[in-house]
């Protein structure tokens, strides 16, 4: 991929991360995904024993259980290790809900997963949330927002929204996804 | 009284004298046959039960004892197959077998329960009983709050490796849960030794 021109690579697979930052030795940028759940200042621990971090662009944290005053202790504690934040997604502080909808929505996509993941989100509403680590741009945060399979219109809203600092506007993406 | 949860490692003395010695303290056994498409939670060369028949000797051992076989179905990553009715159907046809020979109780994917919340969610669901995370073992507030909420039959893990919060445990489940569905795949438990002793011992 890198001699077809790529430069980044998002990864979450733990052993990935590692074979990427302490064996391969071309120039590829790592973004971490925030399915590996890096929620808390204690996770710089899998950074820390990495032999290098060099090849690390970002982290994109998991908001689940995540709240503001623990994300600027985040940033405190990773440094160097620059953090990402999503704006448009569902997040739970109930462990078993996001995983469960982590899995049916990334893990191991298949078509029968569709009205299943649905069903689930509306069942469970009451346990998802949106974002709440920013309210308001913020030129040293990195955001992401955006997934593969949604239309590029919602995106494209949504960066309105976040340079017009009007972040309770972001459309939350997942019910759009894998449509 | 506290009572334990035994795995069950192939030897039938091991049950005939942990249940002689310490036959009060036995909450049950738990293991697998090693033969089903699903997974437990732990790499197939561990798994020493292998025929039914083994099974049914040591059911109406158990049985006659009053003390239960758990069986551990716990894969964490089926695939998404879980929603398509074949595999729903083959799922249930396994579950039926396992009922036929004896056993009244399964290990499913363990997700994490770290709080009252979470644990409320899961009765919610049904379950008769939880096997609560790492991350509670030394939380006695949480647990003490738990407790104070149901009776239910909580059990803890206090024997395993386990750094608190661990980033890697994600990494850890879902390869124990895959692998353990092919014999021949190999789990590259060496690394993550490897990794915990750098942090164990910096």
């Amino acid at each position: 991929m890198i001699d077809t021109g790529f430069k980044y690579i998002l990864v979450s697979n733990p052993y990935i991360i590692e074979l990427l930052c302490n064996e391969y030795s071309k120039d590829i940028r790592v973004i971490v995904s925030s399915q590996l759940e890096i929620n808390q200042t204690h996770s710089k621990i899998f950074f820390d024993v990495l032999n290098n971090t060099r090849n690390i662009s970002y982290v994109i944290v998991s908001q689940n259980h995540l709240h503001k005053q623990e994300f600027e202790e985040m940033r405190r504690t990773f440094g160097s290790i620059g953090l990402m934040v999503e704006l448009d997604r569902l997040i739970s502080d109930n462990q078993i809900v996001h995983e469960q909808f982590n899995n049916m929505i990334y893990g191991y996509y298949n078509d029968s997963v569709k009205c299943h993941l649905k069903e689930y989100i509306e069942e469970n509403r009451r346990y998802f949330r949106k974002q709440d680590l920013v309210d308001q741009f913020d030129e040293n945060i990195s955001y992401k927002l955006g997934e593969i399979g949604v239309e590029k219109e919602l995106p494209e809203k949504n960066l309105k929204h976040l340079l017009n600092n009007e972040l309770e506007e972001i459309q939350v993406i997942d019910y759009d996804l894998w449509q | 009284m506290m009572k334990f949860a035994l795995p069950y490692n192939g030897d039938m003395d091991f049950i005939d004298q942990s249940l002689y010695m310490y036959g009060n303290y036995i909450e049950s056994y738990f293991g697998n046959l090693g033969i089903d498409d699903f997974g437990g939670g732990r790499a197939q060369t561990q798994n020493i039960v292998k025929q039914e028949n083994e099974l049914k000797a040591i059911l109406d051992k158990l049985n006659a004892a009053g003390i239960d076989f758990n069986y551990v179905i716990n894969n964490n990553g089926l695939m998404n197959e879980e929603f398509t009715e074949k595999y729903q159907e083959r799922y249930l046809r396994f579950i039926n077998k396992l009922v036929d020979l004896g056993i009244r109780k399964v290990t499913l994917s363990n997700p994490k329960t770290r709080s009252w919340e979470e644990l409320e969610y899961l009765i919610h669901l049904g379950i008769d009983e939880a096997t609560l995370h790492y991350d509670l073992i030394k939380n006695f507030a949480e647990l003490i709050r738990i407790r104070s909420k149901t009776d239910l039959l909580l059990k803890l893990i206090p024997n395993d490796l386990y750094i608190s919060n661990c980033p890697w445990q994600k990494g850890h489940t879902r390869i124990q849960g895959s692998h353990s569905k092919h014999k021949e795949t190999k789990t590259p438990y060496f690394r993550g030794i490897r990794r915990f002793a750098k942090i164990l011992n910096p």
